[in-house]
Parts: C-alpha cells; structure tokens; sequence
C-alpha cells in the first residue's frame, strides 16, 4: 500500500485512466492542462511522467500506475519543493512534501537519527545527497528522478536535468533586459491575497516593483539592538516606495520560545540565524500566498564573491583556488559550510568530514558543469552551483514547509527555470561581481527601475549576535537545562559551552 | 557552536523524541492500493 501526504496547498492530485499523480509545480496550471490532454494520455507511463518532469517549473511530481507498475518521482533542478519517500517495515511506501509529517509517520521508538546527521548539520546545515535527519527517509535531490517498485522493492534513479549551461554568452545589458522580462512573466500570476516579504534589500524590493500597487510588504524584525540598522533600511525603502508596509517585532525576550516552536512546526533543526524564525511568524499572517525573493544572491553574486574575485582579498585563499574547481580540497569543494568547520573537524575527524565534503560535492557533479575559465572563475561558478544545489534550494523548501505548516503558499519567482538559464549565461567573470560591486545584475535593474533606492545603506542580513545571545541572551546557559545532541562526540560538549566572558563560536 | 548545537538539540528533544508530534494540519492523505492489495488503512500500522 501507499500513503501520500500532501502538506502544500499548492499541490494538486489528479487521476488519469492509467493512475494517480501527485503534483507541486509553480506552473501547476499548465501541468493540470498537460494532464488532461489525449497525446499525452497515450503515452506510456514512464513517458508521461518523463514530459510532464521536463514541462514543470519548480515542480515534484509523483505518479502511482494503478497497474501495479513502478511509481515515479521527479523533481526539476530548480524546485523549491520536497518529495520524501520510505519503505515501512511491512512493505508500504510513504511518500510526502514535509519533514514533520514523515518523522510522524514513524513510531517514535523507530525513529534513529542518520548517522551523518548531526555532522552534516554542523558542516552544511542540510543533509548531503539523498539522506535525511532519519535513518529510512530519503528524499530526491535537485533534477533527480527516480523510479520505485512497490511490491519488490526495487529503485532506479537517474539525474533527468542538470543545472543550466548555456552556451551563449549574455553581456550585462542584455542580461538586464532578459532578467526584467523574466522576471515580469514569473511574478505575473494573478493573486488576491497575498504579500511581499519585504527586507528592503535589492531582491525584495524589485519583487514587490513587479507585484499590482498596493501589495502589502510584509517585514518581521526583533528589538534586538544589533539589527535596528536592518528595519530602518526597510523603512526607508518602503518610505521611498511609498509602500503598504507591515512591521511585526519579536521581542528578544521571548525569542528562544519562537526558536522552539519555529523548529516543533517544523520538524526540523533550523540555521541558527533568524531568518526561520522570523518566517515563522511570517506566516501566521492572514495571506494567502507569500513572495519572496531568494536565491538572487546565489545566482548572481553575493556580497562575500568579493573575497575571491578581488585580486587583494583572494590572496588568502590562493592554496584552495590552485586546486581543480572539481577538487575535494579546493575553494568551490569547501564553500558553503559552517563558521566551526575546524572544530567539527576536531571531533568528527578528519576522514569523516572529508567523507561528507565528497558525498556532496559528487552530487553537485552529478547535476551541474562548469562553464571552462580561469580557476577563479571556475571556483566561483562551483561556489554558486553547492550553494544552489545544497543549500538554497534547501532553505527554499523549508521556508515552503514553514508556510504549509499554517496553511500558507510560497512563491519563489527567482528560481524560474528562465532565470537560471539567465544566470548561466552570463560570463561568470562578470555574473558575480563587476565593477566593484556584487550582484551587478540585479542591482542595474533595479537602478533602472527605481533610480531612487538607497544602495549604499548599511544592509547586514539575518545574522545573529551570537557572542551576546549565548553569553547574556536568549540561549544563555542553554546546555545547562537541555541535553546535547546524542551524536555529539563527547568531547564536543566543552565547544558548546560559553561561560560569560568567552567569544561564542 | 553553541547555537548550531542548541538548534540540533531542540529538534532532538522536541520533535524526534516526542511522542505527541502530529501531522502538519490540514494535510491530505491519500492511501492507495497497489495491484492485488485491498486498501485497508487499519492494516497500515
């Protein structure tokens, strides 16, 4: 038997003359459309979820032939959506698009952590490859598809999409005009109720400039001292956008409760920074659907693509980028892990971290190429392609689950397959950083259509004061009153304690 | 470290070990029948 659990409210079931489909797509119209129409109905099944894979955007789909033949699972390379699959002890399959659903479909003394969990978590935040938190939940990665026979057992995955590489190389300006048309078709979905997440930074603000006049922008912040800066930069935004601007403040006080109940909603442990949190109380907001705007920074430059593509900061960093880009020991290999990579290091080892370093980058191998150039520009391409593949794309889908947890949808139009194919496109000497500036893009566009946008304000992220918050904040003594991870090598303990007056890692 | 460990913890604690946690709510669920079985959501556990 096979149980599906479809948490999204965006995810539609349909059923066919030869089985069931499970589908979450931004084009879920066209999909349905596709679905209903007799040339594609006379294809064979593995055919049919083969088109229907290449057509969606953003999408997971899962048939189940009512013949008794393999399922299909399928995921696009750009999808900010989940498909979870297990093999139960008598044989059923459970298959669904939310981690808390699929902990709570195990009985709570067969629940075993992954082996790599808490390691992977410390390195990367999110599991590398197929695993999970939980030994026996798996999920697709980014372009995978996947075939299950239910009644043997059996599994076949292949990678179906590999992330764009184009062969034309797009100038800036063109890149411009390409990214505005793009990104005019992906917002142009009709909605009613619905808001920006609004931080006042380049991302959210040109989202909310191609939403109707009069959408709200929704910002969340905290009265924490340290990021005051951060809700005057979007008061100023929306002050000069003449927005609909909603503000929520979260009181520091009460933080640690809102960090608890944003991982319970979950399922999952979250990046301790807060940005989880803020979303969860986000989403407790009576709309409907939330825009957002993540994953520009990934595709076209963040600010830290400065360290390597300016000549002087590089220099630090000249033994990883000597390195092939598809090197274990080189810069693109290493990007995109934790601020305690050597203490994890320390109490990992050294052959279990390197273990993990190559099952993620063997993965992005698997689903990516890089566009040949100098090394640097072939580490910063790889740097770009582990962030998408096994980060942001990861903290899209939570984000989707955080929404579904409160009935919400997500719209995440800057992870359009047109806009990867954009990104890919544009010579990566000048895609991340031109100029002296990061994103160059998305900041030219954005100039171009609201030459009034304060650039230069002091914009810092979601980062959190970590040294005050375990010292004297929210998480002070934390370890005092609650039990370490089980997998934290016992030595590990002394790196979680911050008596007053010693830096937080 | 601490935070990165305070979030794993919490997860630990609050969710991969409590018994109470439940289904995201308004989930769909669907149980299907594969070729030859009868579908009977009593037999699932």
């Amino acid at each position: 038997m096979i149980m599906v659990e479809l948490a999204d409210p965006g995810a539609f079931h349909a059923k066919t003359p030869r089985g069931d489909w499970f589908v979450s797509a931004a084009n879920a119209g066209r999909l349905q459309e596709e679905l209903g129409k007799s040339p594609f109905l006379a294809l064979g099944g593995k055919e049919q979820a083969e088109k229907l894979g290449a057509l969606a955007d953003d999408g997971t789909l899962l048939y189940v032939p009512s013949d008794g033949s393999p399922l299909s699972l399928y995921r696009t390379i750009n999808a900010t959506r989940e498909l979870y699959f297990r093999r139960g002890e008598k044989g059923n399959w459970v298959i669904g698009d939310h981690f808390r659903n699929m902990l709570a479909s195990v009985p709570v003394d067969g629940r075993r952590q992954d082996e790599n969990a808490l390691l992977d978590f410390l390195l990367f935040i999110y599991p590398a490859g197929n695993s999970t938190l939980l030994a026996g939940i798996r999920h697709l990665v980014p372009g995978e598809s996947r075939s299950l026979d239910a009644g043997t057992g059996e599994e076949r995955s292949r990678q179906a999409e590999t992330f764009p590489c184009e062969p034309v190389e797009m100038g800036l300006e063109e890149a411009v005009t390409e990214l505005e048309e793009a990104l005019r078709q992906a917002f142009g979905e009709p909605e009613g109720d619905e808001c920006v997440l609004f931080s006042g930074g380049v991302d959210s603000t040109l989202a909310l400039l191609f939403r109707p006049t009069g959408t709200t922008a929704l910002t969340i912040g905290i009265d924490t001292p340290e990021f005051a800066f951060e809700g005057e930069y979007a008061r100023e935004a929306a002050r000069l956008l003449g927005l609909k601007w909603s503000l929520i403040s979260l009181e520091e006080s009460g933080y640690r409760e809102h960090f608890e109940e944003t991982i319970v909603n979950l399922g999952q442990p979250v990046h301790p920074n807060f940005q989880a949190v803020f979303l969860d109380r986000a989403f407790q907001e009576s709309f409907g659907v939330f825009w957002g705007a993540d994953t520009s920074d990934t595709l076209f430059g963040h600010p830290q693509t400065r360290k390597i593509l300016d000549p002087e900061s590089r220099k630090l960093y000249e033994a990883l980028l000597a390195e092939p880009f598809d090197s274990p020991r080189g810069y693109g290999a290493l990007s995109n892990t934790g601020p305690d990579f050597r203490i994890v290091q320390d109490l990992f080892g050294k052959e279990a971290v390197s273990g993990r370093i190559e099952a993620r980058l063997s993965q992005v191998l698997a689903a990516a190429k890089v566009r040949p150039g100098s090394r640097v520009e072939e580490h910063v391409q790889m740097d770009s392609l582990v962030e998408f593949l096994t980060s942001t794309a990861c903290v899209a889908c939570c984000k989707r689950q955080a929404a579904a947890a409160f009935g919400r949808e997500i719209r995440e139009p800057f992870c359009s397959r047109n806009i990867l194919r954009i990104a890919s496109a544009i010579p990566p000497g000048k895609r991340f950083f031109h100029n002296g500036e990061s994103k160059p893009v998305p900041k030219a566009l954005l100039r171009k259509l609201f030459p009034e946008y304060p650039f230069y304000g002091k914009k810092g992220g979601s980062d959190i004061p970590r040294t005050r918050f375990c010292q004297s904040g929210p998480f002070r003594d934390f370890f005092r009153e609650s039990a370490f991870p089980d997998l934290l090598p016992p030595r590990g303990k002394n790196s979680c304690w911050i008596p007053s007056g010693i830096g937080a890692t | 470290m601490t935070l990165a460990a305070a979030a794993f913890s919490t997860w630990q604690e609050k969710a991969l070990k409590a018994h109470w946690i439940g289904r995201v709510p308004g989930t769909r669920v669907f149980l299907l029948e594969t070729r030859g079985e009868n579908a009977n959501p009593e037999a699932w556990k």
